[in-house]
């Protein structure tokens, strides 16, 4: 019997059966999918192909985890009124907009008669000096903040962060997100009647459509 | 990066609001001609998409945290008109739902992020893609975000030169740009490198489908608000 190449395999094919007789070389690059070789491309290749759809889900499990961490954006507030009026300002996620400046004064006066800086528990306490609506600003050096009006002498409750209800965010963040997905897809539903069928011509080329 | 109510005077955010609805006009009349029936659903998607990533808070050194915008992926995908109709709509969202960003300021906080960022992400893609395409849409989506933040930043700190009582206290937002623009740019060039990395995800996963409605622009003035070619080979 003819001795074989090493590194090689001899078979005979169908043409063999055939009665051609003829002994073809085949290397290890099959046509099947599959083979038995270590270093097959094709199942390489599939390797390849699972590692590469399953990046983009590995990215946004890894930055959902990331974000966990975060403190939401969203300055809330409350208002409660004893001897002092204290504003209780926290982010979303119920973290205290501490350590920031703030500012407050009646509304009809337009300048303020209050300033100073978030406890540590985001309280602003004023001292408010005449009854009537008053208005409260705070805000962080990078811009972020809240705009507050309130009553004075309108509740008479002691401030505490603790067990606070946020008035400001009257629903929770999950049905407002739900809510604003809700919308996106309204707003686009009904923006089909206006949506340029696929191939038709458009304003800036006319000769364009399914014949051009 | 949303500018909140009361941040702003009323000689900044007026003229705004007015210039942004010049650009929604402009914005609204090609809506028609860029869409078909595959593209909109697809930027119904983004969009959404957009809107999630905008919710999403990142920490960040320094105590702060700051979110995505998404507006470099709807430019890089649908063109400048449609990101900013788009990202005006998730805006006015996130204002409306959740205090995020000022009604008033609104318009401000459209031109800014939506308007700006997307002419930005669409130049400096198409002055890059030449080289690597890649990097040009890394490079486009960081740099929308800096712009975006730098404008923010500019009409804050110029409070406090426009709105001043007569002892020169200012009656809106109180600081200037030596506080503000390092305070604002600072946090975005590190959230920036996020967005590029979405940006990226989302512009490979739409190129390997060939989004035949998205498209990218082959000149810097044919890529503002027009498809110029696909985006990927139709598979």
């Amino acid at each position: 019997m003819k001795r074989l190449d090493p590194g090689r395999r001899l078979a005979r094919d169908a043409d063999s059966r055939r009665g051609r007789g003829s002994v073809q070389r085949l290397d290890g690059r099959s046509t099947l999918g599959h083979c038995r070789r270590p270093r097959c491309p094709a199942l390489s290749g599939r390797v390849a192909g699972i590692a590469r759809s399953a990046l983009g889900p590995a990215w946004l499990i890894c930055l959902a985890w990331w974000s966990s961490g975060a403190a939401a954006h969203e300055v809330n507030s409350i208002v409660r009124q004893q001897q002092a009026t204290v504003v209780i300002l926290t982010f979303a996620d119920g973290q205290p907009f501490g350590g920031e400046h703030f500012e407050a004064g009646p509304v009809a006066a337009g300048t303020p008669e209050v300033t100073g800086r978030t406890d540590a528990d985001g309280r602003a306490i004023v001292l408010a000096t005449s009854p009537g609506a008053w208005r409260l600003r705070a805000y962080s050096d990078d811009g972020h903040g809240v705009e507050v009006r309130f009553d004075v002498a309108a509740t008479d409750q002691v401030p505490t962060l603790a067990g606070a209800t946020h008035p400001t965010a009257a629903a929770p963040r999950w049905t407002l997100i739900i809510l604003g997905l809700s919308c996106i897809l309204a707003v686009f539903g009904l923006l089909r009647g206006r949506r340029r069928p696929t191939g038709s011509p458009t304003r800036d080329d006319p000769s364009a459509g399914p014949g051009a | 990066m949303h500018i909140p109510d009361g941040f702003l005077s009323p000689q900044t955010w007026l003229p705004a609001a007015a210039l942004a609805a010049v650009a929604w006009t402009w914005a609204g009349r090609g809506f028609r001609d860029q869409l078909d029936d595959a593209a909109l659903p697809r930027l119904a998607v983004v969009t959404a998409l957009a809107y999630g990533l905008g919710l999403v808070m990142l920490p960040l050194p320094g105590a702060t945290s700051g979110h995505l915008i998404g507006v470099p992926m709807l430019a890089l995908l649908f063109g400048v008109r449609q990101a900013f109709l788009a990202c005006s709509l998730v805006l006015l969202l996130q204002s409306l739902l959740f205090g995020a960003g000022g009604v008033t300021a609104f318009p401000v906080n459209a031109l800014a992020i939506g308007l700006a960022g997307a002419i930005t992400t669409r130049v400096v893609f198409a002055g890059l893609r030449q080289f690597n395409e890649t990097v040009a849409v890394v490079l486009a989506a960081w740099s929308a975000t800096l712009v975006a933040a730098l404008i923010v930043g500019a009409v804050l700190g110029l409070q406090p030169l426009v709105a001043h009582d007569a002892a020169g206290r200012p009656l809106f937002f109180p600081f200037g740009w030596s506080v503000v623009l390092p305070a604002i740019l600072l946090p975005h060039v590190l959230l920036g490198l996020g967005e590029a990395a979405v940006t990226l995800m989302v512009w490979r996963f739409a190129r390997v489908r060939g989004w035949e409605g998205a498209a990218v622009p082959s000149q810097p003035a044919a890529g503002i608000g027009r498809s110029a070619e696909p985006l990927g080979d139709g598979r």
